[in-house]
C-alpha cells in the first residue's frame, strides 16, 4: 500500500522528470520519498552570481499536509549561502516552511521560492543570531520556531 | 446556463494530495469547492489539513489553514448536528451546569481574594478561627443531621475543647482534600469522595463521643453492643476506610473510561479544533451559541487556574504519545517524566462545554524513535526573527496563546496519527511544572491533555459547600424514599409492585425502615398471586443482620477470648454500630444518606459534563466544509 505522501512525491517526482525543472534548480537525487537533494543557483544579476548551493528536503509521512524539512547542506564541503534568513549550518528562515505552509505548495515551489530569496538579497551577511542559533539548534530545522517579521529581505 | 458546481467538472484535482479523479469513473470520495477560485479538494483531506493546523500549530499557522492558499477565501465549516433537539436540550442542560459553575467560581474566588488573604493577617487570625469554627459545626450539622449534631455538640452545654480544634480544622480539611494531588496526601485524606475526609468523619464521629461527658440517653456503652446492632448502614469507621475508598476507586476508573469514549480518538484534534472555532470564533458557523456564552468561556478560560491534579473532583489527563504504548503503562511514564527535568512544556487551555482542559506539548530527550519527522520543537522566540534556542521564560507563565502563541508553527505531519491516549485522573500535575531549565538536541515530542472539571475558584467553593450538597442530595434521596408510588392509580399494579419493592430496597440501603404499606401485601396477593406478597423487605433486613451478627459473634468465640475483652470491644466499636456514635439503634442514619447523596450528586454532575462533552464531539464530527458553486465567469473544464 502506497502512502498519500509517496503518492503525491511520485507525482511531484514524475513532473520533474517530464517537464524538468525551473532554470537554476537542478534535481540532485531523489532515491526514496524521505530524502530528495537539489541544487539551486542564482540566475542573472545577483549576490550570489556563480555560486550553487545544495538544497535538502526531507519527508515524513505526513506530507503534503505536514511541510517537508528543508536546508542548505553544509557537509562535503558544501556551504550554506551568506543569507540574512540563512544561518551557517544551513538552517532556513522562511515563513512558508512553517506556519505558512500549505499543502497547495509543492517542492518545486518551494525551490523556486527560496531561489527568489535569495535572488531579492541586498546585502551578504549572517542573521544576527547565528552563533547563537547553531549552538543550540536541533538536527532538525522544524523543531525551531522563527519569528518571521521581514518579508523584503 | 446554470451556475457550474463541483459535479460538473470533467477533471477533478485535489490541491492537497494531488489525487486526479475523471468525471467518467468517479470514486465514492466526497469532493469540495470550499472558496471562489478554481482549487478543489478532497473534503477528508482538507478537513484533515484544517483540524491537523489546529491541533497542533500556532494559531498564525492554524488561520492560515482557513483560507484558500489562493484567494484567500475563508472557509467555512458547517454541521448538522445543532439541528437535533436532543442536543439543544442538553445542551441548555450543561449551560445550566455551567452557570452554576461560573457563580460557584466566582464565589470561590471573592473568597480567595477577600477572605484567604484576611486569614493572614495576624490581626484578624482569631476572628477567622472563629469562623472557621462555626463553619466546622455548620458543616457538621449539615452533614449529621440537626438530631445528631444536637446530641454531639449539645447547645446548652460548653463543648469539649477538641469539638473546637476539630471543627476548625474541618474547612481546612475539606480544602486540603480539594487541593493536594491524591499521590501527597497521608493515606485517608483522599478517601472519601471528593470532600469529606476519613479525619473529619472520625474525629466528628469517634473523638467526640470518647471526650465528652455523656448525657444517659446517650451514653455510650461499648460492651453492650456487640451483636445487637444492626450491620446497616455500616458505621461511619467501615463506609471510610472501606466503601467509600472501594466504590471510589472504581467509580474513577469507570469514569476514566468514560471521558476516554467520550473524548474520541483524537481527542487534542476535537478539543483544539472547538477550540478554534467556537470559541475563538475563527470560523463562521451558520449556527452558533450566543457571543456572551463564547465571551464568557473565553473569560472562564484566561482566569484562574489550577495547577495540581486531584483524583477527588476529577482532572483527567489524557496522554498522547507517538510510541505505541499499552493504556497500563501510564503510571510507569508518570515517574519518567517526573524524574525528567530536560523536558520542556508548551501549555495551551481552553475550555469547551463546561469543561477546561490544558494541552501540553512536552518536549523531551529523544528516545529511541526514527521517525524524525513526527518530532517537532517549539521554541520561543521573543525577538524579531529570533529562532531563539533558549527560551527563558516558564512555559507555564506563558498562558495566552492570543497575544504569544507559543507552540510550533509547523502543522504535525501526520494528519491521522496513531496516538495512545491514556486517561488518568490523578494529574499530578506539579511534576509537570519547571521542565524547561535543561535542553538537549534531539526532542521527543509528547503531547498531554489535561481536562479540568473546574477552576481553582470553583474548587474552594465548591470543597466548602459539600456539606450543604450533601444535605440537599441526602434530603432528595429521602424524599424519594418517602414517596409512594401505590397511590398513584394510573401506573399499571405490576409496575406500582415494582416500584415499592425497588423503594423498599432503597429504604434499606438508607438504613431506613422498610415496614410501610400495608397495602403492599394486599395489592401483591390481589394482583399478582405470586407469592409476592411474602416479601418483606423488613425480615429480609432483619435477617441479613441476624446472619452477620451470627457472623461477627462467632468469631471473637474462637480467638476474641485471646485478643481480651477489651479488644474485642474496640473492634467491634469500629466495624459494626461504633461508628454511630454509640446514640443507639434507632438514630436516623442522616450522614450515611447524605453521603450516599454525595455520591449521587458527583456522579449526576459527571455525568452531565460527560454527556455535553460527547455531544460537542459529534457536532464536531459532524462539520463539513461548505461547498460553493463556481462563478459562472469562469473558464473550467466542464464535462459535456
Amino acid at each position: 500500500m502506497t502512502s498519500i505522501s509517496s503518492r503525491r512525491l511520485a507525482k511531484e517526482l514524475a513532473e520533474i522528470h517530464s517537464e524538468g525543472c525551473p532554470v537554476g534548480i537542478e534535481l540532485v537525487k531523489a532515491d526514496d520519498f524521505t530524502c530528495w537533494w537539489f541544487t539551486i543557483e542564482v540566475m542573472g544579476e545577483s549576490l550570489y552570481q556563480g555560486e550553487k548551493f545544495t538544497l535538502q528536503f526531507r519527508f515524513d509521512s505526513g506530507y503534503p499536509i505536514s511541510s517537508p524539512a528543508v536546508q542548505f547542506v553544509v557537509t562535503d564541503g558544501k556551504q550554506a549561502p551568506i543569507h540574512p534568513h540563512v544561518y551557517s549550518n544551513g538552517h532556513i528562515c522562511a515563513s512558508i516552511l512553517g506556519n505558512e505552509w500549505s499543502p497547495v505548495l509543492s517542492v518545486v515551489a518551494v525551490c523556486v521560492t527560496l531561489q527568489s530569496m535569495l535572488a531579492s538579497c541586498k546585502e551578504k551577511q549572517r542573521p544576527v543570531d547565528n552563533d547563537r542559533y547553531i549552538r543550540h539548534a536541533p538536527d532538525n530545522p522544524k523543531k525551531t520556531q522563527f519569528h518571521y517579521d521581514d518579508d523584503t529581505v | 446556463m446554470s451556475v457550474p458546481t463541483i459535479d460538473d467538472l470533467r477533471v477533478k484535482l485535489c490541491y492537497i494530495c494531488r489525487e486526479e479523479e475523471d468525471a467518467s469513473s468517479p470514486s465514492p470520495r466526497e469532493w469540495t469547492h470550499p472558496c471562489k477560485c478554481t482549487l478543489i479538494a478532497h473534503e477528508s483531506c482538507l478537513l484533515s489539513w484544517i483540524q491537523t493546523a489546529q491541533s497542533n500549530s500556532s494559531s498564525e499557522a492554524s488561520k492560515n489553514a482557513l483560507k484558500c492558499p489562493q484567494c484567500k477565501t475563508p472557509y467555512e465549516l458547517e454541521s448538522d448536528f445543532d439541528r437535533y433537539l436532543v442536543g439543544k436540550v442538553l445542551k441548555a442542560a450543561a449551560a445550566a451546569l455551567q452557570k452554576g459553575n461560573w457563580v460557584l467560581g466566582l464565589g470561590g474566588n471573592v473568597l480567595l481574594l477577600a477572605v484567604l488573604p484576611t486569614a493572614t493577617v495576624g490581626a484578624v487570625g482569631i476572628c477567622t478561627g472563629a469562623v472557621m469554627t462555626r463553619y466546622g459545626a455548620w458543616a457538621v450539622k449539615q452533614f449529621f443531621g440537626e438530631k445528631l449534631y444536637n446530641t454531639i455538640l449539645p447547645p446548652d452545654k460548653p463543648w469539649p475543647w477538641t469539638a473546637y480544634f476539630n471543627l476548625f480544622f474541618i474547612p481546612l480539611d475539606l480544602l486540603i482534600n480539594e487541593f493536594f494531588p491524591a499521590k501527597l496526601k497521608f493515606g485517608f485524606f483522599s478517601f472519601v469522595f471528593g470532600g469529606f475526609s476519613g479525619l473529619t468523619l472520625i474525629s466528628a464521629l469517634l473523638d467526640w463521643p470518647i471526650t465528652q461527658p455523656w448525657s444517659s440517653k446517650s451514653s455510650l456503652s461499648i460492651g453492650t453492643r456487640t451483636g445487637s446492632r444492626p450491620l446497616w448502614p455500616p458505621s461511619p469507621f467501615s463506609a471510610v476506610f472501606f466503601l467509600i475508598p472501594i466504590t471510589r476507586h472504581f467509580y474513577l476508573r469507570l469514569r476514566k473510561r468514560a471521558l476516554k469514549w467520550v473524548l474520541g480518538p483524537d481527542p487534542a484534534r476535537f478539543l483544539l479544533g472547538y477550540y478554534y472555532d467556537v470559541v475563538r470564533g475563527e470560523v463562521r458557523r451558520e449556527e452558533r451559541e450566543g457571543n456572551e456564552d463564547r465571551d464568557r468561556r473565553r473569560r472562564d478560560g484566561d482566569g484562574d487556574r489550577d495547577e495540581d491534579g486531584d483524583g477527588g473532583d476529577g482532572n483527567f489527563v489524557v496522554r498522547i504519545r507517538a510510541e505505541a504504548n499499552g493504556d497500563e503503562q501510564e503510571a510507569e511514564d508518570e515517574e519518567v517524566n517526573a524524574e525528567d527535568p530536560a523536558a520542556r512544556v508548551i501549555v495551551r487551555e481552553g475550555e469547551v462545554g463546561g469543561i477546561r482542559w490544558e494541552f501540553r506539548h512536552e518536549v523531551r530527550v529523544e528516545r529511541d524513535n526514527g521517525d524524525d519527522g513526527d518530532q517537532q520543537e517549539q521554541e520561543q522566540a521573543p525577538e524579531p526573527h529570533d529562532p531563539n534556542p533558549e527560551p527563558n521564560a516558564p512555559q507555564n507563565e506563558n498562558r495566552d496563546e492570543n497575544e504569544n502563541p507559543n507552540v510550533d508553527p509547523n502543522p504535525p505531519p501526520n494528519p491521522n496519527p496513531n496516538a495512545n491516549q491514556n486517561a488518568n485522573q490523578n494529574a499530578n500535575q506539579n511534576a509537570n511544572e519547571n521542565r524547561d531549565q535543561d535542553r538537549d538536541r534531539e526532542r521527543d515530542r509528547d503531547t498531554t491533555l489535561t481536562v479540568h472539571t473546574s477552576t481553582i475558584g470553583r474548587r474552594i467553593a465548591g470543597a466548602l459547600l459539600v456539606p450543604l450538597v450533601a444535605r440537599i442530595m441526602g434530603g432528595l434521596l429521602l424524599r424519594l424514599a418517602n414517596s409512594d408510588p401505590s397511590s398513584a392509580k394510573w401506573i399499571p399494579i405490576e409496575i406500582r409492585m415494582g416500584l415499592d419493592r425497588s423503594i423498599d430496597w432503597f429504604r434499606v440501603f438508607l438504613g431506613l425502615a422498610p415496614v410501610r404499606r400495608q397495602y403492599t401485601l394486599a395489592s401483591a396477593n390481589v394482583g399478582l398471586g405470586l407469592g409476592l406478597g411474602s416479601f418483606n423487605a423488613a425480615s429480609i433486613r432483619s435477617k441479613l443482620n441476624e446472619s452477620l451478627s451470627a457472623l461477627w459473634k462467632s468469631e471473637p468465640s474462637g480467638f476474641g477470648t485471646k485478643l481480651g475483652a477489651g479488644l474485642r470491644d474496640v473492634l467491634s466499636f469500629l466495624l459494626t454500630g461504633g461508628g454511630r456514635g454509640g446514640l443507639g439503634n434507632n438514630q436516623d442514619p442522616v450522614w450515611w444518606r447524605n453521603t450516599v447523596g454525595f455520591g449521587a450528586w458527583i456522579v449526576l454532575k459527571d455525568a452531565i459534563s460527560l454527556l455535553n462533552l460527547y455531544l460537542l464531539r459529534k457536532e464536531f464530527e459532524a462539520r463539513r466544509v461548505k461547498n460553493r458553486p463556481f462563478d459562472a465567469n469562469m473558464s473550467l473544464d466542464l464535462r459535456a
